[in-house]
């Protein structure tokens, strides 16, 4: 296989990871695909990134269910849960070495969503851990089975509320409709019903988030949903209704129709908001070749044709953003994250420069786990085309390039992404345009943004200060194109 | 003003108002609205209106996402069927308010019975989506696609609404919302934002003209999404420094009172809005705890009532000619669950306000609440959103038959009597 050019390194980097830098392009080109993408879906990979290897900031990372329950200050004040989890993600999905790990745990994030909410924040920071972050680079029937009975996702979808007598449909409809077989199975609405039984009777102990079967409130009793029959017999056995409902949930993981779903919503999110019916059949014969082992599938994506000349055309949804606008120009944290202030609730995150990337995130509805619906944020461009997110985008590069964000991101030298001979404007802007873009920029654009260099930076006896500044305002300029908003 | 439309032109329809009647399920929309000749590309040449001519209301589309039960809303009255199905979930009639003695109104709408008896609000039941999958996302998606017979179309209804009306400005459509609402897609003409501190773009370089000639020079002839509507969000953010934000109209410090005060403040600043999407935000998939007289959904009324009210009194004299059109996905389960809540059901009720409606009446095709006129366990649906929708764009948005047929491919126009001609 021929070397990847810079230009292909980048355009590949953009769409499996939060954005290309200039490590990274070397990395990959060194490399070469395979070798990296092995490395990057390798579950023992190491974080190596600085700001992720001690996660001590973040307390209720490390704590149990139990433990998150027992805490005064947590159990008083949940949104403390809420945000300690939100400003993790940010930065992982911003920072860190892992980069196609984060892409995947934030996608299952989407595909099984569970939102944030009061309710929910004793148990949403585990099932990050132990449902998507466990198994993002195992077999997605185990990340179902898991997700099924957690109390996060036993509380969103109303799972605790499912009983015999009166069923609560709402996690069986998900099931089928989302996590697995999806409409166009044409499965009717007395599976819908069927599924709910098979659920009902689950719930959890609040106190340490372990789920329980309550056999009393369990449906026995046939079983058919959409051909699957199981007789569902009368039994006071735990384990036996727990064996049954596993049963079901992987058989429906493995149905080639939940293939097709799974591989479709993967090449959707990857490639592009339209992927062709031949890559999504060559992933679902993968998922079912190797019973839904999701690096696997995600292999057989990235080394497709149809990756490697896909164009850059997916609308970047907020956070591949800002976290490719930080990586690309290798903005550092304003400081290392602090341990948390517990003299008050309000000063909890006092000196953290993550708030403030995660209101930027928020301003364009983008923030991590705040989707309310069970579809997870959309993933194609038009939702995504807003005049609020387009006037954001623009000025977030400015607001970081002249240093307006002092509490979250620390100084550049935009002078490292000029070649040291390049001391004019024409020169700072071609050495940007292509460490930004690969290639150089339309003659047009180019005219206007020398131009306004030209104005706007004045030349004077200090070279190095007069590079820094026209690379930092070419940044900027730059920035603004409709390329970088795609990948 | 004319009233010719009064009748609605076809029997099927009863404007419960001139006598309640209590008939079976007919075979739902498809006896209605399926089956027809009529199959339209959406993607053909509209007859453009000449520039500057546009003769339309503000036709708002409020979506109640979630599924709105449209009987804890417009709960019929004297039937002891609805107590039985949910015996802790329905409210004693006592305690709603009465519209015609066969319907009523839940009692945190205060305002909207006020504006029902002042003809300003029409009430269409046992209505819904052709569909009825049941499901939030495909239901929600249709419904502001709206071209069933096109499953591969890329306009929603209010894109080619715009079109329909030779609307070709920028922010002739609006969204107050973050994401762009999919009733939009395909449209370079409608702004999508919440709040109006996060829509002015910053200077960059010395020279703000210069900058902002750049911007557009990036985003001009490049045929992506983000670069055409790019070119519409250049002009609209520079139009939109100068909008004041005063007003004295107090509203619910909620999601939906913050966008209808936002759309209300754009009307009065002389935006040129001819549609818009709300999304009411409420928590309406109420599987749990419904809290129909106390708790979350008695709420949601309240939020409402009290938006709604706002709005219309903020706006003055422009609310005679905004017309406001509330959509579910889908309604309720008539049987509550469990945890007295109530599972995704079907027929639902819509709500079409505003000075040019032919209001003060509840217009169902009602199937009844006996166990065999229910449509899998929910009230059936017997008339289309999209008869509620073509109404309102017939008359408030001036089109022509063919026109409004154009905008709902597939569905054929016909009259509910739900709002008067403009004129």
């Amino acid at each position: 296989m021929a070397a990847l050019t810079q230009a292909q390194a980048q355009r590949m980097l953009n769409k499996l990871t939060y954005g290309q830098s200039k490590a990274s392009v070397t990395e990959l080109r060194s490399k070469g695909l395979e070798k990296w993408l092995t490395e990057q879906l390798n579950p023992k990979k190491a974080e190596t990134n600085g700001y992720l290897k001690d996660l001590s900031p973040f307390r209720s990372a490390s704590m149990s269910v139990a433990e998150i329950q027992s805490n005064f200050l947590f159990k008083t004040k949940p949104i403390l849960l809420a945000n300690e989890l939100s400003y993790l993600t940010v930065l992982r999905r911003t920072y860190s070495s892992r980069q196609v790990f984060e892409m995947l745990v934030e996608h299952f994030s989407d595909y099984v969503p569970v939102p944030l909410g009061n309710k929910r924040s004793p148990y949403r920071g585990d099932y990050d851990k132990s449902v998507i972050r466990a198994n993002a680079l195992g077999y997605y029937p185990d990340l179902l089975v898991a997700a099924t009975y957690h109390p996060a996702m036993l509380q969103f979808l109303n799972g605790a509320t499912n009983t015999a007598t009166q069923p609560n449909e709402n996690y069986g409809r998900e099931f089928l409709e989302l996590f697995t077989i999806t409409p166009s199975a044409g499965y009717k609405e007395d599976d819908v019903k069927s599924a709910a039984k098979m659920f009902s009777g689950m719930g959890f102990d609040s106190a340490t988030g372990a789920s329980r079967l309550r056999v009393k409130q369990h449906y026995f009793g046939q079983i058919s949903v959409f051909g699957y029959q199981d007789s569902n017999s009368l039994t006071s056995n735990e384990a036996v209704i727990r064996g049954r409902i596993d049963k079901f949930i992987r058989h429906f993981a493995l149905l080639p129709q939940t293939a097709r779903a799974f591989s479709l919503r993967m090449a959707r999110r990857f490639v592009s908001d339209q992927p062709s019916d031949s890559l999504v059949e060559s992933m679902s014969s993968e998922y079912l070749r190797s019973n839904g082992h999701i690096p696997s599938v995600f292999k057989v994506m990235a080394l497709s044709n149809e990756f490697a000349n896909a164009k850059a055309a997916k609308v970047k949804r907020p956070m591949e953003h800002l976290a490719s606008t930080v990586r690309v120009l290798e903005v550092p944290l304003a400081n290392d994250i602090p341990q948390p202030n517990l003299e008050t609730f309000a000063a909890y995150f006092k000196g953290s420069p993550l708030p403030t990337l995660a209101v930027t995130l928020a301003k364009q509805g983008h923030a991590p786990f705040e989707w309310p619906f069970p579809n997870g944020y959309p993933d194609v461009a038009e939702p995504w085309t807003a005049l609020t997110s387009q006037v954001q985008r623009w000025n977030l590069s400015g607001k970081i390039t002249s240093k307006k964000l002092p509490a979250a991101f620390g100084a550049v030298d935009y002078s490292k992404f000029v070649s040291p001979g390049s001391v004019t404007a024409s020169a700072i802007l071609a050495d940007m345009s292509t460490h930004l873009f690969g290639n150089v920029i339309p003659e047009s654009e180019r005219t206007q943004i020398e131009a306004i260099l030209v104005k706007s930076v004045k030349k004077n006896s200090n070279q190095k200060k007069y590079v820094a500044d026209a690379a930092a305002l070419a940044a900027t300029l730059l920035l603004a194109r409709p390329d970088w908003n795609l990948r | 003003m004319s009233e010719q439309h009064d009748n609605c032109g076809c029997e099927e329809f009863q404007s419960l108002q001139r006598g309640f009647s209590r008939r079976g399920f007919l075979g739902g929309v498809l006896a209605l609205g399926g089956g027809l000749a009529i199959s339209v590309e959406p993607g053909f040449d509209y007859a453009l209106a000449a520039p500057g001519e546009t003769r339309a209301d503000v036709i708002v589309m409020v979506s109640m996402r979630g599924g709105m039960d449209g009987l804890m809303a417009v709960p019929v009255l004297g039937d002891p069927l609805l107590q039985s199905y949910r015996p802790t979930t329905a409210v004693r009639d006592s305690e709603n308010l009465s519209l015609d003695n066969h319907f009523g109104l839940h009692k945190n709408l205060g305002d909207f019975k006020k504006m029902f008896d002042n003809q300003e609000l029409a009430i269409v039941h046992a209505v819904g989506t052709p569909t009825g999958t049941r499901s939030h996302f495909d239901d929600q998606l249709s419904i502001e696609l709206a071209a069933y017979d096109n499953p591969d179309t890329t306009t929603g209804w209010q894109t080619r609404y715009l079109k329909a009306i030779g609307s070709t400005e920028v922010l002739t459509g609006f969204s107050a919302s973050k994401n762009k609402a999919a009733g939009f897609t395909g449209s370079t003409v409608a702004a999508t934002f919440d709040d109006l501190t996060q829509v002015t773009i910053d200077s960059v370089g010395s020279d703000r003209a210069s900058y902002l000639q750049l911007l557009k020079e990036m985003h001009k002839n490049n045929d992506h999404q983000w670069a055409k509507t790019g070119l519409m969000t250049i002009d609209a953010s520079e139009r939109l420094r100068s909008v004041a934000t005063d007003t004295s109209v107090s509203y619910p410090e909620s999601a939906f009172g913050r966008r209808m005060k936002l759309l209300a403040t754009l009307l009065k600043a002389g935006t040129p809005i001819k549609t818009a999407n709300i999304d009411f935000g409420g928590d309406l998939d109420v599987h749990d705890q419904a809290g129909v007289a106390v708790g979350t959904m008695a709420d949601n009324f309240k939020d409402l009532n009290d938006s709604v009210a706002a709005f219309k009194s903020d706006v003055g004299p422009l609310w005679n000619s905004t017309t406001i059109t509330t959509v579910t996905e889908f309604g309720r389960r008539l049987r509550e669950n469990a945890s007295a809540g109530v599972d995704h059901g079907w027929g639902s009720a819509m709500f079409v306000m505003g000075g040019g409606v032919k209001g003060g009446k509840v217009v169902a095709n009602w199937p009844g609440l006996e166990e065999r006129n229910l449509h899998n366990g929910d009230l059936a649906v017997t008339l289309d959103y999209r008869h509620v929708l073509s109404d309102v764009l017939r008359y408030r948005g001036s089109l022509s038959t063919a026109e409004v047929n154009a905008i709902f491919p597939g569905f054929k126009f016909q009259d509910l009597g739900l709002a008067r001609q403009l004129g």
